[in-house]
């Protein structure tokens, strides 16, 4: 695929590498994500989905090649502004990274003040966030005591807590069943809708059936297939009996 | 409030690491302990043996038949030097009328000689050098020989030999004591570099969630800064409390009027630089461990 001017694009990559050692994680990834789009990044365990979000938000770096964020090239990023960068992103990750001695608020309130939000409003915040995903009430409780869906949708108010303009979802229906699954990609939906670019990394084929839109597809590091999906009418609308949270 | 935000987040840490916190601030307590008592022993003995030197007297024996005017300008020169406190003629009769006291009853063997014996002398009472600090042995050793130059001089007797390697043994004290102080200051670097090495361990989690969502470095690192220096501070301050309470049981009673000085305590210039140079390892020791541990 050939990148050209493109004045919609949040993120381009040219050319991307990145190698551990001799491991060829990707190769020569090129792709636009425009504004508000809503992608997936499909492919096998081990394709590289998780190194190309990472690459994104800069927890892993580009061997060869380079990545624009919003105008910005990541390989010329002064090191004093890549906080600046992440605060653009909400991240899920794939291993939610909820730190376990703290409690689903502390959880939050820490990325909140983190992020240099004003203290005062960080109560209000939280108890909003935790409202959205459907699990207020949860404010004490501590993350291993919560179900794997649960966990998950403390990721997802976590991450969008910061109000991101782009949210990266790795894996977010991992290991959830049917009904959790649903859940959280309506969730993804619903912050899509108020104009987040979101991008959802998942082996997944099922999931991305009940929502559409682009994939691409990766094997062994490389752009194997680009394609769309249409959202099939039948199963979103099974999505929407599901009671809001 | 950023600030008192990063406070509260400081004694939060201290206060969720309390065994170790404890243990850190009891350990530095201890080394300060040691320094703060040498310097208490160092800073007092070089007071008392001040005032020892102080105490010395250089004894000026002068050639046989000079005249008084001879003598009365001998004296003017010697009182010109600047180190030079009072000086005291004492003729040759009043010597060895001292000399016939001083030896009580056997002083009768003294009527036996035909003529006295004793040159006239000149005793020269010591003041301060430049600076206002006590001469040095090897100031006392200067003045002598110079003294000794004039023609009109025919002996410089001066100090007791034992001052000399008193002076000498004080001054391998200090030396020895750099040296462990040194050490101590490393051993406290190290001490707290290593808690603060522990925490940032057990927080691994938490710092790096917080830097992948665009924490910026002052909000990771001053926390543990500010710990690290509260830990070293209390830790020092502690240290001279003990000290204190040590002073006031031990010297407050006891009998010192025979080393001729009070024993002071620490000025409190002294105590606060003891503190500030505590905190300041706190500083060290943590930014080495950030350093070393923190990286993105
Ligand atoms: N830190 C690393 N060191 C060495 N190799 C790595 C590292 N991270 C990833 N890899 C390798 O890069 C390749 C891509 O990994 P990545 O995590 O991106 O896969 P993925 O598509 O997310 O897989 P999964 O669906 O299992 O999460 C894998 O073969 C992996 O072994
Ligand atoms: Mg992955």
């Amino acid at each position: 695929m050939i990148v050209d001017e493109n004045k919609n694009a949040v993120i381009r990559l040219f050319h991307v590498h990145r190698y551990y050692k001799k491991k060829k994680a990707l190769v020569d990834i090129n792709l636009d994500v425009t504004k508000n789009e809503f992608v997936f990044i499909n492919g096998p365990s081990g394709a590289g989905k998780s190194t190309l979000l990472k690459l994104l938000y800069l927890e892993e770096q580009a061997t060869r090649g380079h990545i624009l964020v919003e105008g910005i090239n990541l390989s010329r990023i002064k090191k004093k502004n890549i906080p600046d960068l992440r605060r653009k992103f909400g991240v899920i990750f794939q291993d939610y990274k909820l730190i376990s001695t703290k409690t689903v608020y502390e959880n939050i309130a820490l990325v909140l003040e983190a992020t240099g939000k004003k203290r005062r409003e960080i109560p209000k915040k939280v108890r909003g966030v935790l409202k959205t995903v459907g699990m207020e009430g949860c404010e004490d409780a501590y993350p291993l005591t919560l179900s794997g869906g649960e966990q998950q949708r403390v990721a997802v108010a976590r991450a969008v807590s910061v109000d991101p303009d782009i949210i990266l979802a790795d894996e977010p229906t991992g290991n959830l069943d049917n009904k959790s699954a649903g859940i959280i990609l309506q969730l993804l939906n619903r912050f899509h809708m108020r104009g987040a670019t979101v991008i959802v990394a998942t082996h997944d084929l099922n999931l991305i059936r009940k929502k559409g839109g682009r994939v691409v597809n990766l094997k062994e590091g490389y752009i194997n297939n680009v394609f769309f999906l249409e959202p099939p009418r039948t199963q979103w609308q099974w999505l929407d009996t599901l009671k809001e949270p | 409030m950023a600030v008192a935000g990063y406070f509260k987040r400081a004694i939060k840490n201290i206060k969720e690491n309390g065994f170790i916190s404890c243990l850190t601030i009891v350990t530095i307590s201890l080394l300060v302990l040691m320094v703060s008592t040498f310097i208490l022993f160092i800073d007092n003995a070089g007071r008392v043996m001040d005032s020892w030197k102080s105490g010395i007297r250089i004894m000026v024996y002068i050639k046989p038949d000079l005249s008084d005017s001879a003598i009365d300008m001998l004296k003017e020169k010697i009182s010109d030097f600047q180190e030079v406190e009072e000086v005291w003629f004492i003729p040759r009769e009043q010597a060895l009328d001292l000399l016939k006291k001083q030896m009580g009853h056997q002083a009768p063997i003294l009527d036996d000689l035909k003529e006295n014996p004793l040159p006239d002398a000149f005793e020269i009472a010591i003041g301060k050098g430049p600076g206002q600090h006590a001469l040095t042995y090897d100031q006392i050793q200067i003045l002598a020989s110079n003294i000794r130059r004039f023609s009109q001089v025919e002996q410089v007797e001066y100090g007791q030999q034992w001052l000399e390697r008193f002076s000498s043994i004080f001054d391998f004290f200090r030396v020895i004591g750099f040296a462990i102080g040194s050490v101590i200051v490393f051993a406290a670097t190290f001490i707290l570099a290593n808690t603060i090495r522990l925490i940032v361990y057990a927080r691994q989690d938490e710092l790096q969630v917080m830097r992948l969502v665009g924490a910026y470095d002052r909000f990771i690192k001053t926390p543990f800064y500010l710990q690290s220096i509260i830990l070293g501070g209390l830790g020092a301050a502690i240290g001279l409390a003990v000290l204190y309470a040590g002073y006031n049981y031990w010297f407050s009673s006891a009998e010192t009027w025979f080393l001729s000085v009070d024993i002071g305590f620490l000025s409190s210039r002294a105590c606060m630089v003891i503190i500030f140079s505590s905190m300041f390892l706190g500083w060290l020791g943590c930014h080495f461990s950030l350093k070393k541990f923190l990286k993105d």
